[in-house]
């Protein structure tokens, strides 16, 4: 307990306007995000919609971890089942990008197959865990395994990633991240030493 | 034998048990830590401090509970308590109604009990011990919920949180508002804001 940081002040329970059956409703915050934390994140974001107490309260979350791959695994070979997925992958990743509004983030985990046509999309992703000033980003592209993307290229990670508005930049190989402690890659990076 | 205890016993055995820094009446300084006080007692001899104590809890309506100390430290904020020293008659745990306080040292009498699950049985049984122990009404289980995070008793706050979860998962948001009686305070234009926002979240 005294290592979770309270990320949204200590408040008394909100028992305005309650049903007397709504236990749930009793509960501080904190333990509200205790849970919010043991669904998966689109779980977590459903529950915005549930009261204007539950709006934002997904927002509170510290990991947002969007780890796709055991569908694909399953499933092998499949290119069509690949590319739906990917669609739906690339479209939650950004829609809780936009949406997600708290100023800070420790864990950022993406993990899915994507190669190089979608540097864009990624680099806004990095931005984003930048902004955010994220302690931990693991960012693992691999596509290897996959016969049907064995020809195409991989994603390069940026050599160079800044984002204007808070002017974090991020150099590789030296993470010069401020509040950086753990990256993670396995995308096969490019650059020039 | 008695007769034979002379001032150089005494002396050995008292310097053996004592902390380790020397005190004297110019000391500025005579406090001990928790460690200290932790590795003190540890030390005693039994025939002076009981082996197995038991520590008094006070339920907010006055009820008593007597626990053996080894399951009431299974909170760290009672283990904390002991440790500061503030145990001597009993613990008032203002927070925790005597029926609750009840289920929460089953709780964790069972898990004190249950040897570290390194036996297959051992860790089934306490599994469904676990599963049989949240199958309770919403208002109980919600009380476990603050309890235990109130007495900080990790494994009971996962298991609580995680039966919460389970009851959200994979439901619509209709579905989770009447499991848990949670009033729509949304405004129409707002509710359809939010679904424009996440879309994708309630495809």
């Amino acid at each position: 307990m005294g290592n979770q940081r309270l990320r949204c002040p200590p408040n008394k329970t909100n028992l305005k306007g309650l049903n007397s059956n709504d236990f749930i409703s009793r509960m501080p915050d904190d333990i509200l995000i205790m849970v919010l934390s043991r669904l998966s994140v689109k779980e977590a974001v459903v529950t915005s919609i549930l009261s204007t107490r539950w709006r934002f309260l997904w927002c509170n979350l510290k990991t947002l971890n969007f780890d796709a791959r055991q569908a694909l695994d399953n499933i092998d070979n499949d290119f069509r089942f690949y590319l739906s997925e990917r669609y739906k992958y690339t479209k939650q990743v950004n829609g809780v990008i936009r949406s997600y509004n708290h100023p800070r983030l420790h864990h950022f985990r993406i993990r899915f197959y994507l190669t190089c046509e979608y540097t864009s999309v990624i680099d806004e992703w990095l931005k984003f865990a930048v902004k955010k000033k994220v302690e931990s980003l693991e960012l693992d592209l691999e596509t290897n395994q996959k016969n049907y993307l064995h020809n195409t290229f991989n994603y390069s990670f940026p050599s160079r990633l800044s984002d204007k508005s808070t002017s974090h930049i991020l150099i590789f190989p030296s993470a010069n991240l401020e509040s950086l402690k753990k990256l993670y890659l396995n995308c096969w990076p490019q650059y020039d030493l | 034998m008695l007769k034979n205890l002379n001032s150089k016993h005494i002396q050995r055995f008292s310097y053996k048990y004592l902390p380790q820094f020397p005190i004297s009446p110019n000391s500025p300084k005579l406090g001990f830590s928790r460690s200290q006080i932790a590795n003190y007692r540890s030390n005693f001899p039994t025939t002076i401090m009981s082996s197995s104590k038991t520590i008094v809890l006070r339920s907010s309506d006055g009820e008593t509970f007597e626990v053996d100390e080894a399951v009431a430290v299974e909170s760290q904020t009672i283990k904390h308590m002991i440790e500061d020293g503030c145990a001597d008659t009993s613990i008032p745990l203002p927070n925790v109604t005597s029926k609750i306080l009840s289920k929460v040292i089953e709780y964790c009498k069972k898990h004190v009990e249950t040897p570290n699950a390194d036996e297959k049985v051992a860790e089934e049984d306490l599994k469904s011990f676990d599963a049989d122990f949240v199958k309770v009404d919403q208002s109980t289980l919600f009380d476990l919920i603050l309890a235990a995070n109130y007495l900080n008793i990790k494994s009971l706050l996962d298991l609580t949180c995680q039966t919460v979860a389970d009851m959200i998962k994979g439901k619509t948001p209709e579905e989770i508002r009447k499991t848990f009686n949670i009033k729509n305070d949304f405004t129409p234009e707002e509710e359809e804001e939010v679904r424009r926002e996440n879309a994708w979240a309630f495809e």
